[in-house]
């Protein structure tokens, strides 16, 4: 028992590591952004409120929580323990607690990337098992130049392309936000058609962008378990072909490709500041955006940390699949 | 690889697609398409005939609140929700009663007296008294309302009936006091309003001992005594503030036409308020305001057609392709009553070189620029004033314009200026200041508002093609204000004249040379000058003159001189006078929307959603019936 | 020297030999001429003309014009010169860094081996994009280089760690560990083994790591972080997009697409000529295709 969870308990381990460095590492890049905020803030408040300029500063302090005659070490420490109890500062420019802004933003997130990983992990699927399974075949050729050529465009070109195209010139789709303004937010089909509808085009750019390297990586896969020996056998008792595809083709070459699939919704959730700013989409990127253009420090913070640990947490989900099914490969 | 693989007969794809999809898609998909009614919260009523679509600002729950005084309260609704005495038609003079019945100035301008409507109410179901005028004057003492600065005291000799009586009379001190919303019912602001009277009336007896012992006379009160008194006064003052700041009701309380039911982040629900004074002439039952988040969503709400009416700046072509796309839009240009333009630091070299000014102002292509920036607003490529352009003739006699220095573009007559002046250009072509150091300037704009940058651009884009080196450089919108007022800047792309409110040169001369006036900080230049004849102008002490007076000979004359030292001296140079874009979509949700030259829409500046309201409240706006959707 | 001019030559040749690697080359250097002899042969006019906006592509400007009437063709050369310099300062600082902490690694070993692999742990599981843009806010960027530089500070980690593990297995070589038992100097005969062994690494790393820089400035410059440059690709996307409304007027169409045909353009000749360099150093490659 102990030796079977000692790999998982050191890979966490490292995780928290990894977590309470990158939290570190942002609080004090955070801290030399150029600016003295309170400054700022209190000019802002005194040309609002017309009081004087020292009450304004301590109005500031009080809102921003920061004080920045405070040493660096003694806010840290400040931070990390309301951390603790699972606070997250409140934003600067939305003036509400951080983790409420999150809690808002994070489905919309899940939601699109979650969507368009399944849909493009599919269809890369079906294409690589086809490729592989026919060898010669047209499909071959245009996959790997389409996979060449999506690996060229970042997802975010790929955004503004759709939303040109299908949003201003052909009108298909609506052009922005999660939701029109003439439903009603809730459980109902207009609303949740509603939903599906605006994200439309942000599913599809992550969609396209993803579907080339699956389709290459389950190739690479499918060909490998070719070789294998249970393949042949299979073939030689005569089994019909759709039964060794699904069954032992896809079903073994598909095991690899479930790690990535953790990894690749990490580094989309962490990747998805442009999309979802191109498409004004509510979700964490648009905020994360908007965070580093007002400098909202506690924002960016909270932000920051929620990404890294998505990205942990779908690495170590990845290990632990990898290990689980592939009893060769141990957690090292 | 030895193996050989079976020739394909047909792939069954499909049902390989159709298990797939069965065994993990479709659960995960009917989980995922619950997430965001999850998140988005409870049943609500589907918006009915009737609803008003529009777009504005505020502070996503929960930091949203009812409370009008405290940072971060009421945003965009208060339009809606609050209601003036009166409203001021800047163009007509004309003033359109909402709270208020009828007004009557004494003839010495002293006093100014208010009968209140009778049948108004609160949206809580009090009545609406004088007190409640009372009460929101009082505590807008505490919050620094302009209008105290002229003020003696506010009574109320009658239920429905206030007195405003002036210390110093002033050519805005009647529109200051009719317009100003009123927005604190007594029943719910007693707590503060009961304290502050005592804090007025101590901050009087301050400030007339201050001015005895200025004038040398030892007064009643001792110096010691004084200092007491005000720190005591300011201690109450600041914790009458902070527990007014603390207060956090959930919604807004109004006597206007509507009331706030639901704010969330992506959009706000108001409702027809149904004991409203005019409710019967209200036929609009809900407003959704989608929240505004930049210009260039709003423009896609608008390709759309999905709100009625939004004022974003639009390019040119971006505003044709709307209205092409929606036949049912119109654009209403309304004066934002401002001028835009570039702020010069005048503390700086070279731009503290009134000669260097002078030959921008001849260089700068500003009717490009203005194409460029805001094609829909009005040139202006003559002069700088401080009078915005349409309200030019009301102040400024051709006459008087012939002796300014007229500034139009002329490369040629720029490059004259600046060789006269010492300056000269080096072997590639770049001008030298007159010491030889090289000049390479920046000018400023807030980031994320396309007509500044955009301005900025088109600017330094000009000047570097004429030899001096210019960058732009975009400023985080809250860092802005700062920037400027301590002067961290050659040039900035910013609003200089203003005739917001009154529609009067006051304002626009206060930001120009006041003490606390903004330009005036952020080019510290004060209009101390030699004026055309050789006298000395102060332009600071003129500025105090034009407050306090309502001769209008007199102040033609005032307004005379401080439009010469800026025109001559240039602090700031106006490109355009800036317009609203009012765009309309008629007969889709709504209809009924008055002409552009309805006068009605020159109250936009002083807040768009107040002439909403009131286009609703005179019933002039109507659901769209079915047949008549385009 | 002969032996180098034919090896580059040979190189020159599995290059052209595949035609995809070729065009690859051929991409790479057309876009090297843009941004380097691109603004001495076409000059760059700024002057705004509002009649001419938005104009598609005509004979006067081959690909249109922007907002203001100005030529998108000789912007697009002239921003060239940017996004080369900061793809080439990335990559090279990247490279330094890699380089300096991977022999590091991998020679001292023990604790200093282990923090530094820790430290590569922690830089590839935060993700990258939202570092960069706040590093882009944080330090005032006003060139290119700079920009290059904070962007390469987030691109080493997987090449340091490749040189690393280059070093551990050449450590336990034979002639290596006899070198050792003679008492000759490791490091020397290291260094003379490591290089050719860790250079392919580090040419596919640099086209590699150039590619990232380009989307990620590209990137920050649509979110509008960084001070503005009419004529950088990635700020010609943020004025089309969120400024100037381009994206809602149907003869502005080039100055969306020009920068970004130009971007993807460039990062294909770089795949394409990542590819080719691949197969050049590993033969197996060119015996499969």
């Amino acid at each position: 028992m102990k030796l079977m969870f000692h790999p998982l308990v050191k890979k966490l381990a490292i995780s928290v590591v990894t977590i309470f460095v990158a939290l570190t590492f942002t609080f004090i890049l955070v801290r030399q952004m150029p600016g003295d905020i309170v400054h700022t803030w209190a000019m802002n408040i005194m040309q609002q409120q017309g009081v004087t300029y020292n009450e304004a500063r301590e109005m500031a302090k009080a809102m921003l929580n920061y004080d920045p005659n405070v040493p660096i070490a003694v806010q840290y420490f400040k931070y990390m323990k309301g951390l603790l109890s699972g606070n997250l500062g409140t934003s600067l420019t939305y003036r509400i607690p951080v983790s409420v802004i999150i809690v808002q933003a994070l489905p919309w997130t899940v939601f699109v990337c979650t969507l368009s990983l399944i849909i493009s992990f599919v269809i890369g699927v079906l294409l690589g098992t086809t490729i592989a399974w026919k060898r010669k075949t047209i499909l071959e050729p245009v996959v790997t130049l389409y996979a060449s050529i999506t690996q060229a465009v970042p997802d975010f070109l790929i955004a503004l392309l759709l939303l040109v195209f299908f949003g201003v010139s052909l009108r298909w789709f609506p052009l922005r936000g999660a939701y029109s303004a003439d439903t009603v937010p809730g459980f109902n089909i207009p609303f949740m058609l509603d939903v599906l509808y605006h994200a439309a085009l942000p599913v599809l750019a992550y969609t396209l962008q993803y579907i080339g390297s699956w389709a290459l990586a389950m190739k690479a896969s499918a060909t490998s378990v070719l070789g294998e020996d249970y393949i042949a056998v299979a073939e030689a008792r005569g089994l019909k072909q759709k039964r060794i595809i699904v069954r032992y083709l896809a079903g073994n070459a598909i095991l690899p490709l479930v790690t990535s699939l953790a990894i690749a919704f990490g580094t989309i959730v962490g990747g998805s500041m442009l999309v979802e700013t191109v498409f004004g989409y509510p979700g964490i990127g648009y905020f994360f955006g908007q965070a580093i253009a007002t400098r909202d420090y506690s924002l960016i913070q909270g932000l920051f940390l929620l990404t890294t640990v998505v990205m942990i947490l779908a690495n170590l989900t990845a290990d632990i699949i990898y290990s689980k099914i592939d009893p060769r490969i141990k957690l090292e | 690889m030895c193996l050989r693989k079976p020739p394909v007969k047909k792939f069954t794809s499909v049902i390989f697609v159709f298990q797939l999809l069965l065994l993990s898609v479709l659960p995960l998909f009917i989980f995922l398409l619950t997430l965001p009614a999850l998140c988005t919260g409870c049943h609500r009523a589907a918006p009915e005939a009737g609803t008003f679509f529009t777009a504005g600002g505020w502070d996503i729950p929960p930091a949203y609140h009812g409370n009008p005084w405290a940072p971060g309260g009421v945003g965009v609704a208060g339009g809606y929700v609050y209601e003036p005495l009166f409203i001021y038609v800047p163009l007509t003079g004309e003033y359109i009663s909402r709270l208020g019945a009828s007004f009557t100035e004494s003839p010495d301008h002293k006093t100014l007296t208010v009968k209140l409507r009778k049948d108004a109410s609160w949206q809580d179901g009090r009545p609406f008294t004088s007190k409640d005028v009372m009460t929101t004057f009082n505590i807008g003492f505490i919050a620094s309302l302009e209008i105290w600065n002229n003020l003696e005291s506010i009574e109320t000799p009658g239920d429905y009936d206030v007195v405003f009586k002036w210390k110093s009379v002033s050519p805005v001190n009647t529109t200051m006091a009719l317009t100003e919303r009123i927005t604190s019912p007594y029943h719910i602001f007693k707590k503060w309003a009961d304290n502050i009277p005592d804090i007025i009336r101590e901050t009087r007896i301050e400030k007339q001992a201050a001015l005895e012992q200025r004038g040398g006379s030892l007064g009643k009160i001792s110096p010691e005594k004084l200092k007491e008194i005000k720190k005591k006064r300011l201690a109450k003052e600041r914790e009458v503030r902070e527990i007014l700041y603390k207060y956090h009701p959930q919604m807004p309380v109004g006597t206007g036409p509507f009331q706030v039911t639901r704010v969330t982040a992506t959009d706000m629900t108001l409702e027809k308020f149904k004991s409203y004074w005019a409710a019967d002439s209200v036929y609009i039952q809900k407003i959704r305001i989608l929240r505004w988040t930049s210009n260039e969503v709003i423009w896609s709400f608008l390709m759309a057609g999905e709100v009625d009416a939004v004022t974003p700046a639009t390019p040119y072509d971006v505003a044709q392709q709307i209205i092409k796309k929606n036949p049912g839009t119109k654009m209403i240009r309304s004066s934002d009553l401002s001028e835009f333009g570039y702020i010069f630091n005048c503390t700086r070299p070279p731009m503290s070189d009134v000669n260097f000014r002078r030959a921008l102002a001849h260089l700068l292509d500003r009717d490009m620029i203005r194409k460029v920036a805001y094609y829909y607003s009005e040139p202006v490529t003559d002069y700088t004033t401080g009078i915005i352009k349409s309200y030019r003739g009301r102040w400024l006699s051709p006459a008087f314009l012939k002796r300014l220095t007229r500034y139009d573009f002329d490369p040629k007559k720029a490059g004259e200026i600046l060789l006269n002046a010492g300056y000269r250009r080096d072997a590639k072509g770049f001008w030298l200041r007159p010491d030889g150091s090289k000049i390479e300037l920046e000018i400023i704009a807030p980031a994320g508002k396309t007509d500044f940058v955009l301005s900025a651009e088109a600017g330094s884009s000009l000047m570097s093609g004429f030899g001096i080196r210019t960058q732009v450089r975009v400023i985080p919108e809250e860092l802005f204000n700062t920037i400027l007022t301590e002067r961290k800047y050659d040039m900035a792309s910013w609003y200089g004249p203003e005739f917001v409110r009154f529609a009067h040169p006051l304002t626009s001369y206060q930001r120009f040379y006041d003490k606390f006036g903004f330009i005036a900080a952020a080019t510290g230049f004060d209009g101390k000058v030699k004026g055309p004849s050789g006298e000395v102008i102060d332009s600071r002490k003129l500025v105090g003159e034009l407050g306090a007076t309502v001769d209008p000979a007199k102040q033609k004359e005032i307004v005379e001189k401080l439009a010469w030292v800026t025109n001559e001296y240039l602090p700031f140079l106006s490109i355009f006078e800036k317009n609203l874009m009012i765009f309309v979509l008629d007969k889709k949700h709504v209809t009924g929307w008055p002409d552009a030259s309805d006068p009605l829409w020159t109250t936009s500046p002083s807040g768009v959603e107040m002439t909403y309201s009131t286009i609703i409240m005179k019933g002039l706006l109507r659901p769209a019936r079915a047949e008549e959707k385009p | 020297m002969k032996t180098l001019w034919r090896n580059i030559i040979e190189s020159l040749g599995i290059i052209s030999r595949n035609r995809r690697a070729f065009f690859g080359l051929l991409g790479v250097v057309f876009f090297i001429l843009m941004a380097t002899a691109g603004p001495l042969i076409i000059p760059l006019n700024m002057t705004a003309d509002y009649v001419d906006r938005f104009q598609p592509p005509s004979l006067s400007h081959i690909l249109g014009t922007d907002y203001a009437g100005r030529d998108i063709f000789q912007q697009l050369v002239h921003g060239s010169t940017d996004i080369m310099l900061i793809a080439f300062s990335t990559a090279l600082f990247g490279i330094l860094l890699a380089v300096i902490i991977g022999i590091l690694a991998g020679l001292s070993g023990g604790r200093v081996d282990m923090l530094i692999m820790r430290v590569i742990d922690v830089f590839l599981t935060v993700p990258a994009f939202p570092v960069m843009a706040i590093f882009a806010a944080l330090f005032r960027i006003r060139d290119p280089v700079t920009f290059g530089l904070v962007l390469a500070i987030w691109s080493w980690p997987g090449l340091a760690r490749a040189i690393r593990s280059q070093i551990l297995s050449l450590r336990k070589r034979e002639f290596i560990e006899a070198a050792e038992i003679m008492g000759m100097s490791t490091s020397h005969i290291m260094f003379k083994e490591l290089m050719p062994n860790i250079i392919p690494y580090i040419t596919i790393n640099f086209i590699n790591i150039a590619r990232g820089a380009i989307t990620a400035s590209v990137g920050i410059m649509l979110l509008g972080l960084v001070p503005l440059s009419v004529t950088n690709w990635g700020m010609m996307l943020n004025l089309a997009t969120f400024q100037t409304g381009a994206i809602y007027v149907p003869s502005a169409l080039s100055y969306l697409l020009s920068p970004m045909i130009a971007i993807i353009l460039f990062q294909y000749s770089l795949i394409c000529f990542g590819g080719g360099i691949d197969e050049m150093f590993d033969p197996r490659l060119r015996v499969q295709s």
